[in-house]
């Protein structure tokens, strides 16, 4: 039945491709067409790196050997799966199948999440990016870390105090089938439903950036300057709302010259901790119980620890 | 949405992947580097879909000829269907497939191009030989950032850009600057750089912007006017038009 539905909305978009073409050439269409499928393009091949390796995980990583690697007690796995993000060169869309496969694996809760918030934050190839973007400020780096490690940190051991398990959709921890079926069709066959579970809401994702980011007004940033409060929450706010890749940000962060380090730290610290791209993401993959409740709580933590490590990197500076 | 509708619609998502590799329209999305993950992740999509059609074939051949039912095919039992998301996907491949949206251009500019492309201070490297060297609009701001008084300030250069209308223009300079778009991961991140155009002769006198029928490309040779592109002026160099030529649209059309 969806077959047919699928090639018939496969027919009717061709037959109706002129129209379509000139609906989208008008103006502010036609830009968020352009980054709509920018996001989608650039995010794709690492959403299918992350169900990549979330099938390896499934298919030949027994839950026992996963238990023998972490600490048992969730407190002390939350830091060690938080630096396990900091080897593994993932962006936010990567993460988020792997996360999830972890929890499907029995990883606890508390020490998934805290995986899902470093990797895309902290690992080699975003510190380097930022080193980059602000050759005159080397302690954004290390700024940059230690926001995202707290971020990380703080929010995995605070589920560990208020999290429930029924917040996470049940058909997370439905193990694959041990039924005889050869382990790399439950490979492809996880990555197969990953990729379409996840790629649904990624795609969600990017509309909502794309359009967020023709809507955003430019005078946002207009007169921030003298307003360090304003600039922080405006920034923390920008930062969800263009869900740029957490490879890219710190480029746009640099640019942002008129304004204080400590707000454009704000943004590199939540940016790849929340933003509606991820939400959505997050939401396919634990169900909308639960990124209702993660997104807010990350987003408070996030700020919070930028502004704590951004006022004592930065001093009197930021 | 059902197994065989998944499988169709990988093929289709791994399709339009390979495609805009193929024929070069990821780079108006994308930076040159990301050929490689992006053709990479449209195979994926496509095996792994292949693998599951010729799963399902084999498991479906076996079911008919145990007992010719044709109610329970492979897989029955497991929970492979997909929830109404995963429809979400068929919207970039019609926007790949129909459609190809076009790279930004002065279209865009004032929109998401509010923001001024980070300018790097890179050290004065000696120009490139000859005459007239052509050099990127990025470089020639960080240069001019570097050093006001430095060798593009002396020496003449080629720059390529699009026509837009200029902002907040010193006295003395066209009504048009010259821009170009930098993108650091892919287009959502993309901002612009400029100069303003300082133009004695009225050479561009007549000379508008690029509008909705398209972008106006055009390579301006001459030199930085000295001290100009500093945070006074927020980092936008006036270059001093020596001449200038209409040019297609370069390839990539970003800079990087």
């Amino acid at each position: 039945m969806s077959l047919v539905v699928l090639c018939a909305t496969l027919l009717v978009a061709t037959a109706l491709q002129g129209p379509l073409v000139r609906l989208l050439d008008v103006g502010v269409v036609r830009t968020a067409a352009t980054v709509f499928v920018a996001v989608c393009v650039q995010a794709l091949p690492f959403l299918v790196l992350g169900t990549l390796l979330s099938g390896a995980l499934a298919a030949w990583v027994s839950p026992a050997v996963l238990r023998r690697v972490l600490p048992r007690r969730p407190a002390l796995a939350v830091p060690v799966a938080g630096a396990a993000g900091l080897v593994l060169p993932g962006c936010e869309c990567a993460s988020v199948p792997v996360a999830r496969r972890l929890v499907a694996q029995g990883v606890p809760e508390a020490a998934a999440l805290a995986f899902l918030l470093a990797a895309p934050a902290i690992n080699p190839v975003v510190l380097v990016a930022t080193a980059v973007a602000f050759p005159d400020h080397p302690e954004m780096v290390g700024a940059r870390l230690l926001g995202s490690a707290a971020t990380a940190v703080g929010v995995g051991w605070l589920w560990t105090r208020v999290g429930r398990a029924e917040w996470i959709a049940a058909r997370v921890r439905r193990p694959p089938p041990d039924d005889g079926t050869p382990r790399w069709a439950v490979f492809a066959e996880t990555v197969r439903r990953d990729v379409v579970d996840a790629g649904g809401f990624l795609v969600v994702g990017g509309l909502a950036a794309a359009v967020m980011t023709v809507v955003v007004p430019a005078s946002w940033l207009d007169g921030l300057a003298g307003h360090l409060v304003l600039a922080c929450a405006v920034m923390a706010l920008l930062a969800v709302l263009l869900a740029l890749c957490s490879e890219a940000d710190a480029f746009v962060a640099a640019s942002l010259s008129t304004l204080p380090l400590l707000p454009r730290l704000v943004f590199l610290v939540v940016g790849p901790a929340v933003d509606v791209k991820l939400v959505a993401l997050q939401a396919g993959a634990f169900g909308k119980a639960f990124a209702a409740r993660f997104a807010p709580l990350t987003f408070v933590v996030a700020v919070t620890s930028a502004v704590v490590v951004g006022l004592v990197v930065f001093g009197g500076a930021g | 949405m059902s197994r065989d509708s998944q499988h169709v619609l990988l093929v289709l998502v791994g399709g339009v992947l390979v495609k805009i590799v193929a024929d070069g329209s990821y780079l108006r999305y994308v930076r040159p580097w990301s050929a490689v993950p992006v053709l990479a992740a449209g195979v994926v999509l496509i095996t792994v879909a292949v693998v599951g059609i010729v799963r399902d074939l084999r498991g479906r051949a076996v079911v008919d000829g145990h007992d010719h039912g044709d109610g329970a095919g492979p897989e029955a039992g497991h929970d492979s269907r997909a929830g109404p998301s995963a429809w979400m996907l068929v919207l970039p491949v019609l926007a790949l497939l129909l459609v190809v949206p076009p790279a930004l251009g002065s279209a865009a500019v004032g929109g998401v191009g509010a923001r001024a492309a980070p300018v790097s201070a890179v050290a004065d490297d000696p120009l490139p030989a000859g005459e007239a060297p052509a050099l990127g609009l990025l470089d020639v701001v960080s240069r001019a950032a570097a050093d006001p008084f430095g060798q593009v300030t002396t020496r003449e250069v080629t720059v390529t850009g699009f026509l837009v209308p200029a902002r907040h223009p010193p006295p003395g300079t066209a009504t048009v600057d010259l821009a170009r778009w930098v993108i650091t991961c892919c287009a959502a991140d993309a901002a612009t750089v400029r100069v303003h155009l300082a133009d004695p002769q009225g050479q561009l006198r007549d000379q508008g912007p690029g509008g909705p029928e398209g972008d106006r490309w055009v390579a301006v040779r001459g030199r930085v006017v000295a001290g100009t592109g500093t945070p006074a002026d927020g980092h936008v160099p006036t270059l001093a038009v020596t001449s200038w030529s209409p040019v297609a649209t370069p390839d990539p059309v970003y800079e990087y």
